[in-house]
């Protein structure tokens, strides 16, 4: 990747932060978490395709 | 987000000093090990979040555009000065690729934590996968030498496409991030899976008893992955 192209990454992926920070920290400065969320509700298991990989 | 505006403001500096045509030469900082530096950065982010209190948003914001600013202000023949990261001196582009990290874990991990389904990009996939050495090797647990090496292949799956060579001998290891060849475990896995497990985001154990993960060869070495890389 071009250097170029690395600052727009790094512009891109700093704004999508900064909006995903502004939904959810109100004006008090203190950030909103949904009730639901957690470990219990965590879901890292997800992979473009869905499934499980299999060895090669 | 504390975290990733103190950051900010720290390569904007750390930038600066590189490219300052004043700059004396200066021995190499002293590299912590990866978990006593992650705990440190943990605690001065949370002193810097209460310090922020309401501004926390407009503190990030303000460094970000700082730190663009300062990228975009670096010459072609500047991008391989050396700056003094806490890991190891690295060039100005590494800093740039390791600020794509930190925007992309960190946003992971936001996201991840308030219950929504987080992807890392996939475009982000081999800037986070050939820069995870430099993490691992601050959080390599040092053994004694082993009689005989251990050698992992991890094949990344689409859309990375990668093979990963990992050679523990036990008191040094060897990533090559573009690897190939025979090993004593064979590791597929999606790449966010694999930059995920490195990062300690998500543990080998949860890994493997999701399934996430085919393995042929030494079943064994898989589960000890966590033991030569634990989480910070």
């Amino acid at each position: 990747m071009s250097v170029r192209s690395e600052v727009e990454v790094v512009r891109a992926a700093g704004a999508r932060l900064g909006d995903e920070l502004a939904t959810l920290m109100p004006s008090n400065g203190t950030c909103r978490v949904p009730a639901a969320s957690g470990p219990s509700a965590r879901s890292w298991r997800t992979w473009p395709s869905g499934r499980t990989p299999t060895p090669t | 987000m504390a975290h990733l505006a103190q950051w900010a403001d720290a390569y904007a500096d750390l930038i600066r000093h590189a490219l300052a045509d004043d700059a004396e030469p200066a021995p190499a900082p002293p590299v912590l090990p990866y978990v006593i530096r992650s705990a440190r950065y943990a605690e001065e982010a949370k002193a810097y979040r209460r310090a922020l209190g309401a501004g926390l948003l407009d503190a990030y914001r303000r460094s970000q555009q700082d730190l663009l600013d300062r990228f975009e202000r670096v010459q072609p023949n500047e991008w391989d000065r050396p700056a003094r990261h806490p890991s190891g001196v690295r060039s100005v582009r590494a800093l740039l690729s390791l600020r794509v990290v930190e925007l992309s874990i960190h946003g992971w991990e936001i996201v991840h934590r308030v219950g929504r389904p987080a992807m890392l990009p996939d475009g982000r996939h081999a800037a986070l996968v050939d820069t995870l050495p430099i993490r691992l090797r601050g959080s390599f647990a040092r053994r004694d030498p082993l009689p005989e090496r251990l050698r992992y292949l991890f094949v990344l799956t689409p859309p990375l496409l990668r093979l990963v060579t990992l050679v523990i001998y036990g008191d040094r290891f060897e990533i090559d991030p573009n690897g190939d060849g025979s090993a004593d475990a064979v590791l597929t896995l999606h790449p966010q899976t694999y930059i995920l497990a490195f990062t300690g985001r998500i543990t080998w154990r949860e890994v493997l008893d999701a399934g996430a993960v085919g393995v042929t060869g030494r079943q064994d070495l898989a589960a000890d992955l966590a033991g030569w890389f634990p989480p910070g």
